[in-house]
């Protein structure tokens, strides 16, 4: 189940809503856990046994390292933490490393092992990455072992971040899931929240989709330089509505239930560096490996060579967290070097280029970037990238690069204007305004409510990119 | 403290154990075939009259699941020759079998256009939708076919595994 299914829409959803207005608070928790647990069965059901193990495994490993850290047996608690992450890690690393593994000791050794994976359950990379947080934030005492079964279990499965985030770590949750107080301003700038993404997902990124679809269904050979450009940039635009989107919708779900979660986006493509991108860009994500990554590496208060050397390491992890496939790692390093050059390299130099040039070369690298994650290989990345300066095209604009510019343009250009921060500041301006812009946001709102259900009543269904991580 | 240590240590451990034995009996039931899709698509097609039937190309595959047909090992997709009938036979052969979730969501999704298409005007057609649809993710290959011999293209794709 996805929120862009018409059955989360119009069934669990409002179900979920009323029962949690209805019921009284000591019941919400196990509600939402239910609830949680019914939508992480949706599409894969075999593997609620395997969540619930994992939650049980995860709260008694919690409950362990409290009670050595207590009784001062500070080596047994470091040993319980790295068994309980390798734990974690093995189960995330046989549900998607698998198959990748053996296909490259295959290829190394000439073995013939062949791969019999099993399906990913739904949010393993998040929900592994929420565990890992909560088991780290016990050890080093940034927050208490949860004793309470119930808020430990919905801190992992809570639905709106379950399958794709955002990845909130256990001491940011950890007060919320005792104790927050229903606040109707909170829930309406949630149900807010949720339109926006789902705005974003079901109008732009699916319409941006179906451009870039298009254009990679061509072959190879008949690519033009202009058609390459499209393509590159209909995912840039497609992915961030689409992931943004998911992450708006996620954080406005949580608000509706009485949480408080950070911003996962922070208008990306206003980056004037790389640095500055990825400040901006799956917060969350970042944060995660900054704080249980880069920062227990040594962060930057180590030697130039072991700075780095953590660089490395977190964009190699970054990579390959998001896929099993050389392009993830190629597509991680890539972005290592970059931030390495922008810090040690070329930090003087950019200080004394015009904005404009910075903004313009951060995008250009950026779409770079993308080319490798939406590439199905290492080679075929290199071919797109090719045609986009011209090597291998079949000229540099051609009727088919003609047709669908034409047919996107609109979007592209709403597109482009909705990844800058002036329609944020713009939809406040009218909610926050005289009570005729009140009136007039309200239309807006409803508005866009009635198109995003005529446009997933009309299109075929679309799956949100992130799924896959 | 210590009597409490080793009892959680035991507990921990022993729900290690629980979880491997479940994977490796996941692991042991779970179906990935080698079959070639051709052979599994001709092996099915025998089975149901294909004379009103079209071979559709990656655009249309695009435009009824709204997914992305080089992302599958294999796609065959037939589709009726007019609009007014609701048979369909779609073969998928997954690269990940990441996939099933989204390939699941996208058959749903299509069988409630093609039950909103016919409600009401196409009464054997809504029919063969609501009785005659069998959709079957067995591993690393899905079958979605409406017809009336559902049930028989059903067993040869399973025995073409």
């Amino acid at each position: 189940m996805a929120f862009n299914d018409l059955s989360f829409l119009f069934i669990f959803f409002p179900a979920m809503v009323l029962l949690h207005a209805l019921i009284p608070r000591p019941g919400k928790n196990i509600l939402l856990l239910l609830g949680s647990l019914v939508f992480f069965s949706w599409g894969t059901p075999e593997y609620l046994f395997l969540l619930i193990l994992m939650i049980l495994f995860n709260y008694v490993s919690g409950l362990q390292l409290a009670a050595q850290k207590q009784a001062g047996d500070t080596v047994g608690a470091k040993r319980a933490l790295i068994a309980s992450v390798a734990v974690n890690l093995l189960l995330l690393g046989f549900f998607k490393y698998w198959g990748f593994l053996l296909e490259n000791l295959n290829a190394l050794f000439g073995s013939s092992f062949s791969a019999r994976p099993l399906p990913m359950p739904i949010g393993v990379s998040f929900f592994t990455f929420s565990i890992l947080s909560y088991l780290y934030d016990v050890y080093r005492d940034k927050a208490p072992a949860a004793r309470n079964l119930l808020q430990f279990s919905l801190y992992v499965t809570f639905f709106p971040k379950l399958v794709s985030g955002p990845i909130v770590q256990y001491a940011a949750m950890e007060e919320q899931l005792k104790t927050r107080t229903p606040d109707r301003m909170l829930f309406g700038s949630g149900a807010r929240l949720f339109l926006i993404g789902l705005s974003k997902k079901v109008l732009l990124a699916n319409t941006l989709g179906t451009t870039f679809y298009g254009v990679t269904a061509l072959p190879m050979d008949g690519i033009s330089v202009v058609s390459a450009w499209l393509g590159a940039i209909a995912y840039a635009l497609m992915l961030y509505f689409d992931f943004s989107g998911y992450s708006d919708m996620a954080i406005g779900l949580a608000q509706m239930f009485g949480f408080r979660f950070e911003k996962n986006f922070d208008y990306p493509y206003v980056s004037s560096s790389i640095t500055e991108f990825w400040r901006r860009w799956h917060i969350s994500l970042g944060s995660w490996f900054r704080d249980y990554v880069y920062i227990p590496l040594g962060g930057s208060r180590v030697s130039t060579g072991k700075i780095i050397r953590n660089l490395l390491v977190v964009w190699f992890l970054t990579g390959i967290w998001h896929g099993s496939s050389w392009n993830f790692i190629f597509w991680g390093l890539y972005y290592g070097l970059l931030l390495i050059l922008e810090k040690f390299v070329l930090k003087n130099i950019l200080e004394k280029v015009p904005g404009a040039i910075r903004h313009f070369v951060t995008l250009l690298l950026v779409l770079i970037g993308w080319v490798f994650f939406f590439s199905p290989s290492l080679g075929s990345a290199f071919l797109w990238l090719g045609r986009m300066f011209g090597i291998g095209a079949s000229g540099f604009v051609d009727s088919t690069a003609r047709y669908y510019l034409s047919s996107c343009f609109i979007v592209l250009v709403i597109s482009v204007i909705g990844a800058l921060p002036v329609c944020a500041k713009m939809g406040n301006s009218l909610l926050h305004g005289s009570k005729r812009s009140v009136y007039l946001s309200i239309v807006w709102y409803a508005a866009l409510l009635m198109l995003c259900i005529a446009g997933m009543m009309v299109s075929t269904y679309s799956s949100f990119l992130y799924f896959q991580f | 403290m210590n009597k409490k240590i080793t009892t959680l240590k035991c507990l921990r451990w022993a729900l290690v154990l629980v979880a491997v034995v479940s994977l490796v009996a996941m692991f042991n039931t779970n179906t990935i075939s080698d079959a070639d899709p051709e052979a599994v698509a001709a092996a099915v097609v025998e089975q149901i009259d294909m004379e009103n039937m079209l071979k559709a190309d990656n655009q249309m595959f695009k435009r009824f699941y709204g997914l992305d047909p080089s992302s599958f090992e294999a796609c065959i997709l037939y589709y009726p020759s007019t609009n007014m009938m609701a048979e369909e036979l779609l073969i998928l052969k997954l690269s990940d079998l990441s996939q099933q979730e989204a390939v699941r969501s996208a058959i749903e999704a299509r069988i409630n256009t093609q039950k909103t298409t016919f409600e009401g005007y196409g009464v054997e057609q809504y029919d063969l939708l609501t009785n005659n649809a069998v959709v079957e993710i067995r591993g690393n290959y899905v079958l979605f076919v409406v017809n009336a011999r559902s049930a028989q293209a059903h067993k040869a794709f399973l025995d073409a595994l």
